[in-house]
């Protein structure tokens, strides 16, 4: 156990040994005691060496010899372990003393070359210090190496120091004035930046726009690459304000040239759009001004006018004011009378104007686009830009062309119907009619159209004023009938229409008028403007406007036909036509020798053949002639007029039968014709006293005319106002001759459609005046023959004579003296007042049928009669027709064949009679065939029968 | 009707021819003169609404052809009229001189009330002047006219005649001289109201005679 544990602990011991790295001296300082008997073989050991080695010294060949029989391997560098070595040469059986030689060996070997090795030492140790001081030498020189180094740093970063950085703050310096030079200039730039802004204003003050824009859109650019800049940005806002500035200019300057056009104005503006790159927007503001301008200044114009003449006229000033609110059609409506033409006038010459900026608008881009063809030919693909955009422009300006015409004529037209033109002067309305024209024909030449909006005003205008003109041209017809004393006005033998103001313009003028009236449903134009056919816009220069001439010269010359009156030629021919000087003067010196009148009516039978025309007449002959002037002038009416033209004959007609005529009905009622005539004029222009005063179709009527209570129509004295019926009559054919005659004038102003109207009035109005005229004398003739008394002398003839009767009966006798009275008076009255032929005739006629016809009576009133009494009826007839043919040139006497056959129908055979009353019952009354057959006594009974039954067929059929 | 007026009066135009009757009344209506005119055949008419004493009067004017072969048309016309002008013309003494005859004709033949006013035409013309303004005034005195002297070519006067010949007839009309009722009277109402309501005033009074007759009874 005890050697365990001493082995335990030494073992310990070599680990704290090994674990403290302490060198062996240090190790053998602090060795414990308890440490001592381990410790010893250890220190003893290098002690036995040293002993071994001072003992035993060789010879240096010796020593060589040892060292050479030194192993190899122990000259070995490098990790060899020589202790394994020699331990491995150990003998496999241990023997001390082999071992031990071999200790002794190795001892020698090592002693052997620790001394060589010392010697070697020794031997070079000389060299070493030598050696040593050497390097301790070149120690120093280095040092001295290293201050000199040290040294020259030391100067170097002082020479660097002093000169580098100095003159790279002189570069430095030199290169921020560089900049600060740039940045001057670009300073610079910028307040010459905000100076053009004043420069800008009196660009744009001389209106000198291209350069303006082109300025500002330079310094924008300019702007833009001084962007950097703080200040710019400001600058900019300014900048894009005054462009905006500018462009507002540029829009109100655009909005001055749309108004009147400027050439040079117009072009800069362009330019400056263009510069701008709003040539389209340019149109659509052009456009959009022009409209604004046709609103704003037809609107000012009118409110000029109402306020001029309402500030004038009426008290309430307050209201002067609140004018300017009203909408323009409102407005429109405070125009009076007295201002309404010159303000049309103003208008169509502002409208004018506006047409004629457009026109040149137009113009001006037809030549650039001309310009700029010829450039393109020049630099062809150039600006593809500028070629839409022009495209562009000319496609806006003709949609433009309509769009502002239309505009145009709607302000006009709402300013024409806005008014109520009907009280206007018949010259004054012209005149408007003749603005309108002239405003349509600029419209057509402006863009082709046709102004539908503006005819149908006109139309509408027309027809209201002319109704209403009509209206009381009917009232004053009225009253002129009422007022007319039916008495013949003494005109000369020569008078025509012709020779009446009022149809002059039909004289000469034929050739023109024919002209113009080929039927168009166009308005009436101006002959020259038709032939013509020439820009309205080329003829008037730069102030003035086909208006402006409008107020004095038209009238004249185009309208009123007076133009030709003027000239001193014609104004004496017509004059001298129109009234006869000579007779003027007879007249005169009648009045001053008081000549009793007989004078004028000797010769005035002497004439013959001068019309007949009452005052009315006259008037309805000069109304004719203004309704056919009008009826040219104001063409799209002129079927209205021709209607109301009709209504003046109507009621002439009418008036003319109702007066003289309707009493008349003694045997002959009106034939279908005539009846259906009055009764239409009746129903469409004869206000009914008994139907509502309200209906609005009686606004257009007239009252049916009374006859002036001078007029006598019923004494016998005046042949129951002959003269006064043969005045009516024939001035109502004497009208209708007129009428006849100027068909040729009237038709072609008559739309092809409605021809048929005027078909109708002639045939079924103007060509029944001689059916009036029959009817007239026939109430005359009926009166001025004692025919009862005739037919109660003739029932008491004896006709059953026996014998045959020489001398004719008494009632002849007496119907003769009171047709010779007649005849006499008629003589006697016609030196008083001429009865014209046709008159005379007709009288005659009425006079001559209804004694016939009173003498069928007669004879027919016979209820017995023999042969012989059938001869002196004969007799009696004869003697009759006899006398009466001296006493009137008709011929063939009316009815005279009646009476002949009724008188010889006694002596017919029974067959033939029968026939006889077949062929004849339309012209006898059933009366009188019954009386006939009934006298005939040779006819059996059964014939009488026959007949009796088909004279009563006769009579039911006729009625 | 765009027309009202409370009167329509009827007046005649007379005078020897060529005393300037036609431009009178041209003047009057259309307030021009009328240079080229013609002699008038028969007769011409005119019509125009003037305010005398606030009342709006509608004038007819008959304008007659002064030529003596004319004179048996024109004569219808006469009737009925209440207002004429008689009118010579100051540089023809002929025609001052027929005066009397025409003055004769219308007294005559127009309704015995009628207002007639002698005008002496073309003042104008001093130069030629042939009859006076106190010889023509003597003239009307004595026969009972009012008198003025016009000229149809200036217009002086020419208004005045008509207004003046129409406010004396409304005067008349007024005072009760003249019934507008009575026919022949030259004279008529314009407006059916009008006349309404002046019966309906004519009415009221008796009606009120006969309320306090009953009135009374009771």
């Amino acid at each position: 156990m005890d050697i365990k544990e001493k082995l335990m602990s030494f073992i310990d011991k070599q680990k704290i040994s090994l674990k403290t790295p302490t060198s062996p001296v240090l190790g053998a300082e602090f060795v414990t005691s308890d440490e001592f008997e381990g410790r010893t073989a250890v220190t003893a050991q290098p002690q036995r060496r040293a002993g071994l080695l001072n003992h035993h010294i060789l010879t240096p060949e010796a020593e060589q010899a040892v060292i050479d029989s030194i192993e190899a391997l122990y000259f070995e560098s490098g990790d060899v372990d020589v202790g394994e070595h020699e331990l491995l040469k150990f003998p496999d059986s241990a023997d001390v003393h082999v071992i031990n030689g071999m200790r002794s060996r190795l001892r020698k070997q090592q002693t052997i070359v620790s001394r060589r090795v010392s010697d070697l030492i020794m031997q070079k140790q000389g060299l070493c210090s030598k050696e040593m001081e050497r390097v301790t030498e070149l120690q120093r020189e280095v040092i001295k190496g290293v201050g000199l180094c040290v040294e020259g740093r030391k100067k170097l970063a002082q020479g660097r120091s002093q000169f580098t950085s100095a003159s790279l703050g002189i570069l430095a310096n030199y290169s921020k004035r560089q900049k600060i030079a740039c940045v001057i200039r670009s300073l610079r730039m910028i307040r010459t930046l905000q100076m053009t802004d004043v420069q800008l204003q009196s660009l744009l003050k001389v209106e000198d726009y291209p350069g303006a824009i082109q300025l500002l859109l330079e310094c924008q650019k300019a702007a833009a690459t001084f962007k950097h800049f703080t200040c710019i940005s400001e600058l900019s806002t300014k900048l894009q304000d005054t462009l905006e500035g500018a462009e507002e200019q540029l829009d109100v300057a655009l909005a001055k040239v749309a108004a009147n056009f400027n050439a040079a104005n117009y072009e800069k503006l362009q330019i400056a759009y263009g510069l701008l790159g709003k040539t389209q927007t340019l149109m659509d503001q052009l456009h959009m001004h022009l409209t604004s301008h046709i609103h704003n200044s037809a609107f000012t114009i009118i409110l000029g006018y109402v306020e001029l003449y309402n500030s004038a006229g009426s008290c309430n000033a307050g209201s002067g004011s609140s004018f300017s609110k009203l909408q323009y059609s409102e407005l429109c409506k405070y125009v009076n009378e007295e201002s309404f033409l010159p303000c049309l006038l103003d208008l169509s010459k502002c409208m004018w104007n506006v047409l004629k900026s457009y026109r040149s608008i137009i113009k001006w881009h037809e030549n650039d686009g001309k310009v700029a063809e010829e450039d393109v030919s020049c630099k062809a693909e150039k600006d593809v830009e500028a070629a839409t955009s022009r495209k562009y422009a000319k496609q806006k300006l003709e949609h433009g062309l309509y769009r502002i015409w239309q505009d145009v004529q709607a302000k006009v037209r709402t300013f024409i119907l806005a008014s109520d033109l009907s009280h206007f002067k018949f010259d004054d309305f012209l005149r408007i009619l003749d603005v309108i024209n002239k405003l349509i024909d600029v419209g057509e030449c402006f863009c082709g159209s046709k102004s539908e909006t503006l005819n149908e005003s006109i139309k509408k205008q027309s027809i209201n004023y002319f109704r209403n003109h009509h209206r009381v041209r009917m009232e004053e017809l009225h009253m002129f009938l009422e007022n007319e004393g039916w008495e013949a006005c003494p005109v000369k033998s020569t008078f025509s229409i012709y020779q009446l103001m009022e149809y002059r313009f039909l004289k000469g003028k034929d050739a023109s008028f024919t002209q113009i009236s080929t039927p168009t449903s166009s308005p009436s134009k101006k002959p020259g403007i038709i032939t013509e056919k020439k820009d309205v816009f080329d003829l008037f220069s730069r102030e003035s406007s086909p208006f402006d001439i409008a107020a004095e010269e038209t009238i004249e010359e185009d309208i009123m036909a007076n133009g030709e009156t003027g000239d001193p030629l014609n104004l004496s021919d017509d004059d001298s036509d129109e009234d006869v000087p000579d007779e003027l003067k007879r007249d005169f010196v009648d009045e001053q020798t008081g000549d009793a009148p007989q004078h004028h009516l000797k010769r005035k039978l002497d004439h013959g053949k001068t019309p007949i025309v009452t005052n009315t007449t006259l008037t309805i002959l000069r109304l004719i002639g203004k309704y056919i002037q009008m009826m040219r002038l104001l063409q799209p009416i002129a079927f209205d007029v021709m209607v109301c033209l009709s209504h003046l004959f109507d009621y002439y007609l009418y008036s003319v039968f109702t007066f003289f005529g309707a009493r008349g009905e003694l045997d002959q009622n009106p034939s279908r014709r005539l009846r259906g005539s009055l009764k239409r004029i009746q129903d469409t222009l004869i206000l009914n006293p008994e139907a509502s005063q309200d209906d609005p179709s009686d606004k257009d009527k007239v009252q049916s005319p009374s006859l002036s209570p001078v007029v006598d129509i019923t004494s016998s004295a005046s042949i129951y106002g002959l003269p006064v019926r043969v005045a009516a009559v024939e001035s109502l054919a004497f009208l209708a001759v007129q009428l006849e005659a100027l068909h040729c004038h009237i038709e072609p102003l008559i739309p092809q459609q409605r021809r048929t109207f005027l078909q109708q009035f002639y045939t079924g109005t103007v060509k029944i005046t001689p059916e009036i005229r029959h009817h007239v004398y026939t109430a005359v003739a009926a009166q001025v023959i004692d025919y009862d008394g005739i037919l109660n002398r003739m029932s008491s003839v004896k006709w059953d004579v026996s014998d045959l009767m020489s001398q004719h009966s008494q009632y002849v006798d007496i119907l003769l003296r009171q047709l010779q009275v007649l005849s006499m008076r008629l003589e006697e009255m016609s030196r008083v007042s001429p009865i014209p032929s046709e008159a005379y005739t007709a009288l005659w006629e009425c006079i001559v049928r209804i004694t016939n016809r009173t003498l069928l009576e007669g004879f027919s009133g016979a209820r017995r009669c023999t042969n012989e009494g059938r001869s002196l009826m004969q007799l009696d007839y004869q003697q009759f027709l006899m006398k009466l043919e001296c006493l009137t040139a008709v011929r063939p006497l009316p009815d005279r064949h009646l009476v002949e056959t009724y008188i010889k129908a006694y002596y017919l055979p029974e067959g033939a009679l029968e026939e006889w009353v077949q062929q004849n019952r339309g012209d006898y009354s059933p009366r009188q065939l019954t009386a006939l057959v009934a006298t005939m006594t040779h006819i059996s009974k059964r014939t009488r029968q026959k007949i009796a039954t088909l004279i009563e067929e006769a009579g039911k059929r006729t009625q | 009707m765009s027309e009202s007026y409370d009167f329509l009066f009827k007046f005649l135009v007379i005078g020897s021819a060529g005393t300037g009757k036609s431009c009178l009344l041209h003047q009057f209506i259309e307030g021009k003169f009328k240079a080229e005119s013609n002699h008038t055949i028969g007769v011409e008419f005119g019509s125009r609404i003037v305010n005398v004493g606030g009342k709006s009067v509608k004038l007819q004017i008959w304008d007659t052809a002064g030529q003596e072969r004319f004179r048996s048309v024109t004569r219808s016309y006469y009737r009925g009229a209440a207002g004429a002008l008689l009118v010579y013309d100051l540089t023809s003494r002929d025609s001052y001189n027929a005066l009397g005859n025409w003055l004769g004709d219308a007294r005559t033949l127009a309704s015995p009330n009628i207002m007639i006013l002698c005008v002496g035409n073309k003042k104008d013309m001093e130069e030629e002047r042939q009859v006076t303004f106190m010889e023509a005034s003597r003239f009307a005195q004595e026969n009972e006219l009012m008198f003025m002297e016009a000229s149809a070519l200036t217009g002086e006067n020419v208004e005045e005649a008509f207004l003046k010949c129409a406010k004396s007839i409304l005067a008349k009309i007024e005072t009760g001289e003249l019934d507008p009722e009575r026919i022949g009277s030259g004279i008529q109402y314009g407006d059916a109201t009008l006349r309404r309501l002046n019966r309906a005033n004519n009415q009221r009074p008796k009606a009120g005679a006969e309320c306090m007759g009953s009135s009374c009874r009771i």
